[in-house]
């Protein structure tokens, strides 16, 4: 079965909004690639003008060789990391071209209020054209660890931008250090966050090298243990389950 | 100890600084650097301390100097291009004897070089961090951990031998996030007898000063100093070894590409070729002693540094020709691959150069 965030609603452009660092250009390499999978046109924005690394736009091969449309910053990826903010006017094309109902736009926007602050000039055009605002969290990135922080930091990138987010994406997760028990324990901290903004949890994340790991846990009514793999176990779990790859690597790895 | 969280470099560097005892941070901003200074701007006041955005680099190390002439726990940071601007602050301190952190993101230079990550300081930091005869003792982490480790020892080592301490980090450290238990806030400080903290009456004013206008004093001052340098590079070296005891192959490199070298040394061990790592913590004191034990069994030694070669003078004092030591490098923000590594000791090891 295709998962939630992969449908298509009716909604043909999706913000991917959170803190520094929670994991969004990850993640959001993920999707365009499942959705490129099932024969979608796909095209993805690098709306990040904060950070000088660890960027969509170093992925260019990578989303061409599946056919992902990918529109960068003018100073950004392989050929130039020049300091200098700015957007090419291809932006407002796939903007247009998503509300014609051509392609799928992701936009990886820049982390807080201070990245999304890129965003705010295609506002209208967002508006117009109908948008899912995902909002990424984890629970072990330092600022974020706690929902009360959490839930301030998505009011003040909603005030920036005057869009609302949508919906939530549990993308707790501790790099390749990452066990279940993270996964697990994560999900009290976004159900609590799902509660105090009223919005679903689209998708809870777990990085797909847990899939084929035997896991133990006790059945609490019984005191049995089970034995079970990871992809059963999470698939049990978590709500809206979406296993990632890890596609935002350093050198060594 | 505290749960592990997930950090960039430069905010471990700020979070660690501040439970350090760091106060004062004067900064201007550089990319690769800027969440470091970002950080202390929306963290340090919460623990009662100064952050303050100077008008330039050089306005920040001379604030810098001040801070710790008063006695108090200061840093500053900056990339390779602001901390050429704050080598003359620097050598203020040494001369007149101020603590103080120092941290240096490198990018690619000369010049404005580019924002991309490089080791191209490490002449400047472990040789002539300033004019003058003198030394600052110079930490290279190589893990977003060592990052937050190696400054809150910084601080430490900082005051004990009454020094500007360097982090020489990159911009890849800097940038990249990884796992990180946090130290626990330090809850005492040393006393500072000397500091100018306001003498009341009740003893001799001190100075912090530099100028020293008659040649015997500034003489036997440069001389003490020295002394004390020689007790540091004593008790300070600082290497960690891995698969060396039996290495015919040594790598010696440090910071980031340690982290590639590691790689290449476990790619080489995989195909039976018996290779091992180096890796320099201190670049000053630089940790001769384990280099030159390991010149006693080791074929050949091969340096992989983000540089055109400027580590591998020191590794080639300690061999003292007694092995063969080559170099394998990138610049610019080229970072090495594993595999170009893997060949040069693929290469070394069928004694090629």
């Amino acid at each position: 079965m295709k998962h939630p965030i992969l449908q298509t609603s009716g909604e043909r452009i999706t913000l991917i909004c959170g803190h520094y660092g929670v994991g969004k250009t990850n993640l959001a390499l993920n999707v365009v690639l499942d959705m490129a999978k099932e024969g979608k046109d796909v095209t993805l924005v690098d709306m990040d003008v904060v950070n000088p690394y660890f960027r969509s736009s170093d992925y260019e091969a990578l989303l061409s060789e599946a056919h992902i449309r990918l529109v960068t910053p003018v100073f950004a990826g392989s050929n130039t990391s020049l300091d200098v903010p700015s957007q090419k006017s291809e932006v407002m094309g796939a903007i247009e071209l998503a509300a014609a109902g051509k392609t799928h736009l992701i936009i990886d926007v820049g982390g807080d209020d201070v990245g999304a602050t890129a965003l705010c000039r295609y506002v209208p055009m967002i508006e117009d054209a109908g948008y899912e605002f995902w909002y990424v969290i984890n629970r072990y990135r330092i600022g974020s660890e706690n929902p009360e922080d959490t839930v301030e930091l998505l009011r003040e990138i909603e005030v920036r931008t005057g869009l609302h987010a949508t919906g939530i994406i549990n993308n707790s997760h501790m790099m390749g250090e990452t066990t279940e028990d993270h996964i697990i324990d994560s999900l009290a901290y976004a159900d609590d966050i799902s509660v105090q903004t009223n919005l679903p949890i689209l998708a809870t994340c777990y990085p797909d090298f847990l899939e084929n790991n035997e896991i133990t846990i006790e059945n609490r009514m019984d005191g049995r243990i089970n034995t079970t793999f990871g992809r059963e176990t999470l698939q049990t779990l978590l709500v809206n389950p979406y296993p990632v790859h890890k596609l935002v690597k350093t050198p060594w790895e | 100890m505290s749960e592990k969280v997930l950090m960039k470099g430069n905010e471990a560097l700020a979070e660690s600084a501040m439970r350090a005892g760091c106060r004062f941070f004067f900064g201007y901003p550089i990319t690769p650097q800027t969440e470091l200074a970002a950080y202390m701007s929306k963290n340090m006041h919460k623990v009662g301390g100064v952050y303050l955005q100077a008008e330039s680099e050089i306005s920040a190390i001379n604030m810098v100097y001040g801070a710790s002439a008063a006695g108090a726990r200061v840093m500053t940071s900056s990339s390779s291009p602001g901390i050429s601007l704050k080598s003359e602050g620097i050598s203020y301190m040494a001369g007149a004897d101020l603590p103080g952190v120092i941290v240096n993101v490198q990018r690619g230079g000369p010049g404005l070089g580019s924002i991309q990550p490089s080791q191209s300081d490490y002449w400047q930091a472990t040789r002539a961090m300033g004019h003058g005869d003198f030394h600052v003792i110079v930490y290279a982490p190589s893990t977003v951990q060592e990052m937050a480790d190696y400054i809150y020892e910084a601080f430490d080592v900082a005051d004990k031998y009454r020094t500007p301490v360097m982090i020489l980090a990159d911009g890849m450290l800097g940038q990249m996030m990884e796992p990180v238990v946090l130290p626990e806030p330090k809850t005492s400080l040393p006393e500072k007898p000397w500091a100018c903290d306001g003498h009341k009456n009740a003893r001799e004013h001190n100075i912090a000063n530099s100028l020293y206008l008659t040649a015997e004093d500034l003489n036997r001052l440069n001389f003490e100093r020295f002394e004390r340098y020689e007790t540091i590079k004593q008790n300070e070296q600082r290497a960690d070894l891995y698969l060396v005891d039996d290495a015919d192959i040594v790598l010696v490199a440090f910071g980031a590409s340690a982290r590639i070298a590691k790689s290449a040394v476990n790619a080489a061990r995989a195909i039976g070729i018996k290779a091992g790592l180096i890796r320099p913590i201190t670049l000053w004191p630089f940790p001769c002693d384990c280099i030159k034990q390991a010149s006693l069994h080791a074929k050949a030694f091969l340096c992989v540094e983000m540089n055109m070669g400027q580590m591998v003078d020191d590794v080639r004092l300690c061999v003292a020709g007694s092995k063969p030591v080559s170099f394998f490098g990138r610049t610019g923000g080229v970072i090495p691959a594993p595999l170009e590594v893997l060949d040069c000791i693929k290469s070394l090891n069928e004694g090629g150069r």
